[in-house]
């Protein structure tokens, strides 16, 4: 792909992931904690599969600082950290993944990538308290991210076909 | 394209299978109801204090910026200066093992059993 294009084409995943960060920060969910479905996630996971490693930890941090400038510096120390070591699971497992020929469990990539986005916003959480006692919310916020990781990546299973028919 | 792609495969099931059931299981665990009195311990930053939740009452601290409200042996947190208001979500706790956490104002709310090492607990 021709350098222009990708630039285009990445300038476009940006937006398209802080767009649907700030559209689903909008939708009030009665449950605490801050839970969500992370729809963005569906974005760093297209560029994570097409783009490769580096591209998608570019876009997530990048959209981490989105979410300074909408939100401020704890939005952004939770997003950052939950956005980083998502990726870099993620990333980690399709590279073993896709070593081992056994085709890639996206599913499985997603829910991984879901529940290590919440590990590091919870990492975050309790540096900012200064307290462990974040960590009570854990199994909780596993499962939550086994949940959206579920939804993201069977979304992200759905769209897969018809990316594959476009250059992008 | 592949078609494995599409697939669930029974080792993805199993996997997050044994992590739910983890959580579950953890759940439980953490949410045991003692018999005995509890306390609250809020801390913010250097400034800590505790509150027995057998008195109902509005507590409001200096360096503080929220509400506390005990009402039947639990408490939440109320009047949090915060934008997201997750803490004000979280409603009423009162088990031990539970807490309410505002990451903006920094502030930890942890329900411990009163004769338990609170110091252990909190870290």
């Amino acid at each position: 792909m021709k350098k222009s294009r990708y630039i285009a084409v990445m300038g476009l995943m940006l937006a398209l992931a802080s767009a649907l960060q700030f559209l689903e920060s909008m939708i009030p969910i009665p449950l605490p904690l801050g839970v969500k479905a992370g729809i963005s996630s569906i974005v760093i996971m297209v560029v994570l599969v097409k783009f490769g490693f580096a591209s998608a930890m570019t876009t997530a941090v990048l959209k981490s600082c989105f979410v300074f400038i909408t939100r401020g510096m704890s939005a952004f120390c939770m997003s950052v950290s939950g956005g980083v070591l998502s990726v870099a699971v993620m990333g980690a497992f399709l590279a073993v993944s896709r070593k081992s020929e056994n085709g890639t469990g996206i599913l499985l990539m997603s829910v991984l990538g879901g529940i290590f986005h919440n590990i590091g916003q919870l990492a975050a959480a309790s540096v900012f308290t200064g307290s462990v006692v974040t960590f009570s919310y854990l199994p909780v916020l596993v499962i939550s991210g086994i949940v959206s990781g579920i939804f993201t990546g069977t979304v992200f299973k759905l769209i897969m076909p018809y990316l594959h028919n476009t250059n992008a | 394209m592949n078609k494995k792609f599409h697939m669930i495969k029974p080792f993805e099931a199993v996997i997050i299978g044994i992590i739910l059931f983890g959580s579950i299981a953890a759940i439980f665990i953490m949410n045991r109801s003692g018999s005995g009195s509890r306390t609250a311990v809020i801390r913010c930053g250097d400034v800590r204090h505790e509150l027995a939740l057998n008195e109902d009452g509005l507590f409001r601290f200096d360096g503080i910026d929220a509400e506390f409200e005990i009402k039947n042996g639990k408490i939440r947190l109320t009047e949090a200066s915060c934008p997201d208001k997750i803490c004000e979500k979280t409603g009423y706790i009162g088990s031990s093992g539970q807490s309410i956490i505002c990451v903006p104002n920094k502030i930890t709310v942890a329900v411990v059993d009163s004769d338990e090492s609170i110091d252990v607990m909190v870290g």
